[in-house]
């Protein structure tokens, strides 16, 4: 099992001196999914794109089992962390069971191709995603539901312990996203990952998070952590995304704020 | 993964290498002095055999044929598998190092270096600064499309280097426009032809050319993970920066040593490895680098071999062999932007 923490996080935006994020503490738990939610522009891809070590936080330090993960060999991270951008356009075709071989790469050494274990990896992952019968079509010729199962089975071949997801819903339908959070909630409980997932339909992120990552999107770089009932209560969020929220029999229901 | 034995790959590829061989023979019989397929056999089996053949056939096909062909077949695979190192390296099918301006800038270099002298000081002046040209623009790729990535961009940034660096070798020409064999030998290489070349060209060219050739190789698995976009495959573990280092001395080498020994050869880098990628997504599967490079090298090959053989056969009338890869790859050319754009 891996932990990945983040201490005192400190993120600016791109090329600005605005604090999107200042001061931030997180742990990303084993066994459970953590979401995370902020309005646009508040920094939620930026902080996964820290935590994995595309960039450098501005301030404090991301550690992997106690030690900064700039510390640990590239091949490690690359096994450890698995990472689903929001969109991946693929330039040319590729099959599909090519596409998830990729997330054995971190396992292949210099001169020798994939073995056995590489091919039982990819085989369970087509299966554990439900793609194993796309596994010869031209990954271009994909659903965009279907093309993000395989490319989370691609995740999966990689046998990393920390899924790091950014919206991996955006581009589904609704019966298509649900069944893909109730994946990955079954990779967390069931398979013992680590998920850091964002999100931005509130009230899936209530529901199929364990904790809660808010960003809110402040000029103060303003943040909440803790389970997830508790940091998506229903004030919070009303404050932060600026409409007006109830619960109602454990489902959130919005609309816009009144105006005077 | 389907589990392929590795005897399956080997006869695929000797029987293809077969067939290169066989290509390659049959057009030495091409051209003056009437020689059939089974004179020239004969006459290499005794040449490699240290026996002595007549002054004829020694002259024609061993002193001037074989290395021309042998040349055009390195030529080929060295441009075939640079066009499938920098697509897979931009993400972008129409991405090539004539597209792109890298033959161009190594052209400009050359150019630079007759301008001053510097290829009659030293043999190895020309490659080594047509190589350098070649780095040059693909650092300079690099750094303009380092904020935007989509192909409009590229080709665009392409578009202007290569008009910058065709601009230079005009400049320099003009300057020297006076000295008359200057001029002449500036316009008679960039032509592009394998006129003239031979056992002398082979000699210095074919270590580079080699040494690019396996290290096209060497990038298959980072080009592949690369699909899935740079910063995925930097979670996967590959390092931009020391992938882009590796492209660099590989494109270097082999755009850098061909453009040094034959001129520019517009497109072939762009035709070739697309037309193996389509005839592998046709059959409904994808190509990995493992097989799209050395199936680009050899492509590569033929195409040059069938265009320097045309080139011979309709001599005396001069057919410029980067003439002809210009006018059949800017129509593909075409083609290809009008298709990419549909599906885009």
């Amino acid at each position: 099992m891996s932990e990945l923490r983040g201490e005192g996080l400190g993120l600016r935006a791109p090329k600005s001196e605005r604090w999107l994020v200042r001061g931030l503490d997180l742990r990303i738990a084993t066994g459970a999914v953590t979401v995370l939610v902020g309005p646009n522009g508040s920094g939620k891809t930026t902080l996964m794109r820290a935590l994995l070590g595309l960039t450098a936080p501005a301030q404090g330090r991301v550690l992997l089992d106690g030690a900064p993960l700039t510390a640990h060999p590239r091949r490690h991270r690359a096994r450890t962390l698995a990472w689903l951008p929001q969109r991946t356009a693929l330039p040319w075709g590729m099959a599909v069971e090519s596409l998830v071989a990729l997330g054995r790469t971190p396992h292949l050494s210099a001169l020798s191709g994939p073995g056995d274990g590489d091919r039982r990896a990819v085989e369970s992952a087509l299966e554990r995603v439900g793609v194993a019968h796309l596994r010869r079509r031209d990954a271009r010729t994909l659903s965009g539901g279907e093309l993000q199962r395989v490319l989370l089975a691609r995740l999966l071949a990689t046998e990393a312990p920390v899924l790091i997801l950014d919206e991996p819903t955006t581009a589904l339908d609704v019966g298509h996203a649900l069944d893909l959070l109730e994946l990955v909630r079954s990779l967390a409980h069931e398979s013992g990952r680590a998920v850091f997932m964002s999100l931005h339909e509130l009230d899936w992120a209530r529901r199929y998070g364990d904790q809660a990552v808010l960003l809110r999107g402040d000029a103060e770089g303003g943040h909440a952590s803790g389970a997830a009932d508790t940091v998506l209560d229903p004030e919070s969020l009303a404050q932060v995304f600026d409409v007006d929220v109830e619960l109602r029999e454990d489902r959130l229901r919005f609309s816009p704020r009144a105006r005077s | 993964m389907k589990p392929e034995s590795p005897l399956r790959r080997l006869a695929i590829a000797g029987g293809l290498a077969l067939a290169l061989l066989v290509a390659a023979a049959l057009a030495m019989t091409v051209g003056p002095g009437e020689f059939s397929l089974g004179e020239v056999l004969r006459t290499l089996a005794t040449e490699l055999g240290g026996g002595e053949v007549d002054r004829r056939a020694h002259g024609i096909l061993w002193e001037l044929r074989l290395p021309r062909v042998l040349l055009a077949v390195l030529v080929g695979a060295s441009l075939g598998a640079a066009g499938a190192v920098t697509q897979g390296l931009f993400r972008n099918p129409l991405a090539s190092p004539g597209v792109l301006g890298i033959s161009t800038g190594a052209a400009a270099a050359v150019v630079a270096g007759f301008s001053f002298g510097l290829d009659e000081r030293a043999l190895w002046a020309t490659p080594v600064l047509a190589a350098l040209g070649a780095v040059a623009m693909l650092g300079a790729l690099f750094g303009l499309t380092a904020r935007r990535q989509d192909l409009a961009y590229l080709l665009l940034t392409g578009v202007a280097l290569n008009a910058l660096a065709g601009a230079l070798s005009t400049v320099l020409l003009a300057i020297f426009l006076d000295r008359y064999d200057l001029a002449q030998k500036a316009m008679a290489w960039m032509m592009g032809s394998f006129d003239g070349r031979g056992f002398r060209h082979l000699s210095w060219a074919s270590l580079p050319l080699l040494a690019g050739l396996a290290g096209a190789w060497s990038l298959h698995r980072p080009l592949d993970v690369l699909v899935l976009g740079e910063e995925t495959a930097a979670t996967l573990g590959v390092e931009r920066g020391r992938l882009r280092l590796g492209a660099a001395v590989v494109v270097g080498l082999l755009v850098g040593t061909s453009t040094a020994i034959v001129g520019v050869i517009g497109f072939v880098g762009l035709i070739v490895p697309h037309l193996a990628r389509a005839a592998a997504t046709r059959a409904g599967r994808g190509l990995a680098h493992a097989r799209l490079i050395p199936l680009s090298m050899v492509v590569g090959a033929a195409l040059m071999l069938a265009v320097d053989t045309l080139g011979r056969a309709m001599s005396p009338t001069f057919l410029a062999p980067g003439a002809l890869t210009s006018l059949l790859g800017g129509l593909f050319f075409l083609w290809l932007l009008r298709r990419e754009t549909e599906v885009g």
